[in-house]
């Protein structure tokens, strides 16, 4: 087991909704998640990290839409009939929490994993970035990555937008 | 006392937020006026309230010193004396400190003596007030004194302040049930006792004595309560309620005078026997009626009147009442007066229960809410339209019923935004009294003419521009217009003209005050901000670049005021706050002739006209209200510099062309100029064409905020939701102006 594991989040028992990002399978915490719906138009919003896709109108409010895909560094894909957005809240310290999305190529399931089938993070060495990773579990012999969502859209509403848009002077 | 540093107040920020408004109105005080004086009094009450068991003593003496100081200049004929206005601003330097030192944990500053709470009662002015009310009282309920309306100069301001007392009124009524159920419910207390002193506030201002010492003497016997010096008993409450009964006569006879019924005839309602019994009370004393048949007083100050009204109303009809009026003013009480209440028996058919009716208080969250609904139902309802599979259906009796939804979407939304909007005549009312008050203190002779008072605009813009108005015809009046016989020397009439207008124009409201003074000095103004720092040395300056450096926030600190005979009072302010409202302000000035600020405001917040254009496939809206023109360019008049920029003629000058796609690194379909077209956009003195590849059209749409994730960028200033359910981003303009173009390159769309 790998000792030099720097996030002090792990995962923990409890529902997890799982989805694809190409072949691999993905898992958030069910309780940040408040709905998906199908995919739906995106304006895009210029001068903006690659992974972040642009806004949406989700009945009436606009939120940010995330390309995990393009988050983790993962092959360009085609959006396919099954592409659905994951809405999820999340908590800014702080402040009131907010709503954003999540483009996922395919929701799976919702499962109840045990603390039995939960395992950290294994180490990869300084090649992959785990940072957003809280551990993996094995389910019917499938490996899915749990994903730290809140880590996740919390960075793009802080770090990484704000230092991004350099405008010309 | 604790280990822990002791707060100050029980909320420090907002104790920091009231000193910082009394530091604001303090710059413009004068002696023997009442400008700023209510708004100084409503955050010293503020203060006074934030104070909590733990307060330092020195705060506490210092805080209630200075509420004597307003207490008494409210009774003193509602002026500020040049003594309370240095003692204030002393005062304001020592809470500051005092603030710092609490904050740092250090020891409170020791008080003044003078401000020592023991001697609160040695205020000069409190003793004058004292005085001057002593002879009152020893007349042994002497002659009832009379108010008179001066409808003809405060018409607005009475209007206002009976629609407060109204409200105030009824918070007391319902605070004394409560307090029947619950005496000891010191949250109560201090809102009665704070709805009198908002009274006792507005009746003074208004000049309204009866009204004012009634509410005073009540306020006082509250007081006491409030600290405790005092048991509440039956009389107390009693006696309370006839004084709310009595204030309520005043309240209705003022209505009907604000609709003409015995118009400026002064108004007689008995209260000199009320304010003997909370005197009374005050002391300790009873305050039980005195003497039960002399006074047919408490409950029957209401009732009594009904009985005369019916006779005495008639006699006040419009004719006999302006003959009557002026004896009346001179000799108070005799035979003129007419007995007060009338509103009720004589507007019989009419209003019914005073100035309330038709009128409902609400929630401005909730109103926000509600017109925030109303834009999304009319863009559902659009959507509903415009879906093609709808619009497939081949049905008359649809199309009907889809007419109809419009048609009642689109009313809907024009009464939403209606709620929002009111006149501005109230704002310009209150200037032409400061124009008034300015005009007596300056020794100067000042008009103001009023243009445009029915201009409808958004609730919250109206609240905020009332003070840059101020300051901006202070401005005026003490630096731009001249004296007397230095206008006779310039060959201009001795009666200085100010011009104020509302309008509407360029999709947005124009406000423009117009002096006819002397100019802005662009030579002192530049000096002065090269003195600054604000300015390179020997820098090259047009006119209009030197005017806007009024603007910058150097320009307003107070030596400047009186070295500088040009302008920059605050300035600086008026820019923050139009800023804020998402208005631009604008000045011109000609030497000797005058000056004009232009300030130019969107009509709502919550809603902009866009015109929304398309580049590739992407819609962006461009706020109406920032843009000059659009033209589609005619080969061979766009000429680039250096191979790099573009600038294109409009209306001869040369104007910097921004390729909007190249901007945003989005694909575009107008490769050449002559294939898009150019949208003139400015803000402030910055100007730029802006190339797109088509007009959409234009659109009022609501603003959405974007929310957490792009609150650190400027490009955009927000999104607005479009009528097919798709998300359109607001580009901020002012960011669109500031940007050097980037190369022309271009990607063309596939």
């Amino acid at each position: 087991m790998a000792q030099t594991i720097e996030h002090t989040a792990t995962a923990t028992a409890g529902r997890y909704l799982t989805f694809r990002l190409g072949t691999e399978s993905y898992g958030v915490q069910l309780a940040s998640v408040r709905e998906i719906i199908r995919l739906c138009p995106i304006t895009p919003v210029p001068r903006m990290p690659s992974h972040i896709k642009g806004v949406i109108n989700l009945r009436g409010t606009v939120m940010a839409v995330l390309d995990l895909r393009a988050k983790f560094r993962l092959d360009h894909a085609e959006m396919g009939e099954r592409t659905c957005i994951i809405i999820v809240q999340v908590n800014i310290p702080g402040s009131n929490s907010t709503m954003m999305g999540a483009m996922v190529d395919a929701v799976e399931e919702v499962v109840q994993l045990t603390q039995a089938e939960l395992e950290a993070t294994p180490d990869f060495g300084s090649g992959t970035d785990t940072q957003y990773i809280l551990g993996v579990a094995t389910i019917r012999g499938g490996v899915k990555t749990l994903l730290d969502i809140q880590k996740i859209f919390l960075e793009e509403g802080t770090i990484a937008i704000s230092s991004n848009p350099k405008l010309d002077k | 006392m604790t280990m822990s540093v002791i707060s100050s107040f029980s909320n420090v920020a907002s104790a920091v937020e009231h000193l910082g408004l009394i530091a604001e109105e303090l710059a413009f005080v004068a002696p023997n006026e009442d400008t700023g004086l209510l708004s100084i009094n409503r955050s010293v009450m503020e203060l006074s309230d934030l104070i909590h068991p733990e307060t330092p003593e020195p705060i506490k003496a210092a805080v209630l010193a200075a509420k004597g100081w307003m207490d008494s200049s409210l009774d003193n004929g509602c002026k500020l004396s040049a003594a309370t206005i240095e003692s204030l601003g002393k005062w304001h330097g020592w809470m500051d400190a005092a603030m710092e030192a609490t904050r740092l944990g250090e020891k409170c500053p020791d008080v003044l003596p003078e401000w020592s709470s023991k001697d609160a009662g040695a205020i000069p002015g409190k003793i004058a007030t004292k005085v001057a009310q002593e002879p009152e009282a020893a007349k042994d309920l002497g002659e009832e004194p009379a108010i008179t309306l001066n409808l003809d100069s405060d018409r607005d301001l009475i209007n206002e302040f009976n629609g407060e007392s109204a409200e105030l009124l009824a918070n007391i009524e319902q605070g004394i049930l409560v307090f029947e159920e619950n005496p000891d419910d010191s949250g109560t207390i201090d809102s009665i006792f704070r709805a009198f002193h908002t009274f006792k506030g507005g009746a003074a201002f208004l000049h309204l004595g009866a009204i004012r010492d009634l509410a005073h003497d009540l306020e006082s016997m509250l007081d006491a309560i409030r600290k405790k010096e005092l048991r509440i008993n039956s009389d107390i409450t009693d006696l309370i309620l006839a004084g709310t009964d009595a204030l309520k006569s005043f309240s209705r006879e003022i209505t009907a005078q604000l609709r003409g019924v015995g118009a400026g005839t002064p108004i007689l309602v008995p209260t000199l026997e009320l304010r003997e019994r909370a005197k009374s009370a005050t002391k300790g004393g009873s305050a039980a009626p005195l003497g039960k048949a002399k006074a047919p007083a408490a409950a029957p100050v209401a009732a009594a009147p009904k009985a005369e009204a019916a006779p005495a109303a008639k006699p006040a009809a419009p004719a006999a009442a302006p003959a009557a009026a002026k004896p009346a003013s001179a000799t108070p009480p005799a035979k003129a007066p007419v007995k007060a209440a009338a509103a009720a028996a004589a507007g019989a058919g009419g209003g019914g229960e005073g100035g309330a009716t038709g009128f409902v208080k609400l929630d401005t969250g909730k109103l926000d809410s509600m017109v925030d609904l109303v834009g999304e139902l009319v863009i559902a309802q659009s959507m509903v339209v415009q879906n093609p599979d709808v619009q497939k259906i081949n049905s008359l009796q649809l199309a009907r019923c889809l007419r109809q939804l419009s048609r009642i979407t689109t009313e809907l939304q024009r009464n939403a935004m209606s709620l929002r909007m009111v006149p501005i005549r109230g704002v310009f009312h209150k200037m032409s009294r400061l124009v008034r008050d300015l005009g007596s203190s300056t020794q100067k002779q000042l008009t103001l003419i009023l243009d445009g008072e029915d201009t409808e605009l958004d609730r919250n813009i109206v609240e905020k521009l009332g003070d840059c108005l101020i300051h901006m015809i202070r401005n005026s009046c003490d630096h731009g217009i001249e004296n007397p016989t230095d206008r006779a020397a310039a060959g201009k009439p001795p009666v200085g003209v100010i011009h104020l207008s509302a309008a509407h124009q360029r999709g947005g409201i124009v406000i423009r005050v117009q002096d006819d003074g002397k100019g802005l000095n662009t030579e002192k103004i530049l000096a002065k901000a090269t003195e600054r720092g604000l300015v390179k040395p020997g820098a090259v300056l047009s006119d209009s670049e030197i005017h806007s450096l009024v603007f910058l926030p150097g320009f307003s600190t107070a030596d400047i005021i009186t070295d500088l005979s040009g302008r920059g009072v605050g300035m600086d302010v008026v820019q923050r706050n139009i800023d804020s409202l998402r208005g631009k302000v604008e000045i011109t000035s000609t030497p000797g002739k005058g000056t004009t600020f232009t300030i130019v405001l969107p009509l709502t917040l919550a809603i902009i006209e866009g015109l929304i254009v398309g580049i590739g496939t992407d819609r962006y809206i461009i706020p109406t209200l920032a843009i000059r023109e659009s033209f589609r360019p005619r080969a061979g008049t766009i000429y680039t510099v250096q191979q790099r920029q573009e600038v294109v003629n409009v209306r001869g000058k040369q104007t910097p062309i921004l390729r909007l796609g190249n901007h945003l690194g989005r694909p575009v379909r107008a490769v050449n100029p002559e294939e898009g077209i150019i949208i003139v956009v400015e803000s402030g003195d910055a100007a730029r064409g802006i190339l797109v590849d088509e007009l959409i059209g234009k659109q009022e749409v609501v603003i959405k905020s974007l929310g957490k994730t792009f609150e650190h960028q400027n490009l955009l200033a927000g999104s607005a939701v479009l009528g097919d359910g798709w998300v359109g981003l607001i580009l901020d303009v002012d960011t669109l102006v500031r940007l050097t173009p980037p190369p022309i390159k271009t990607v063309a769309a596939a």
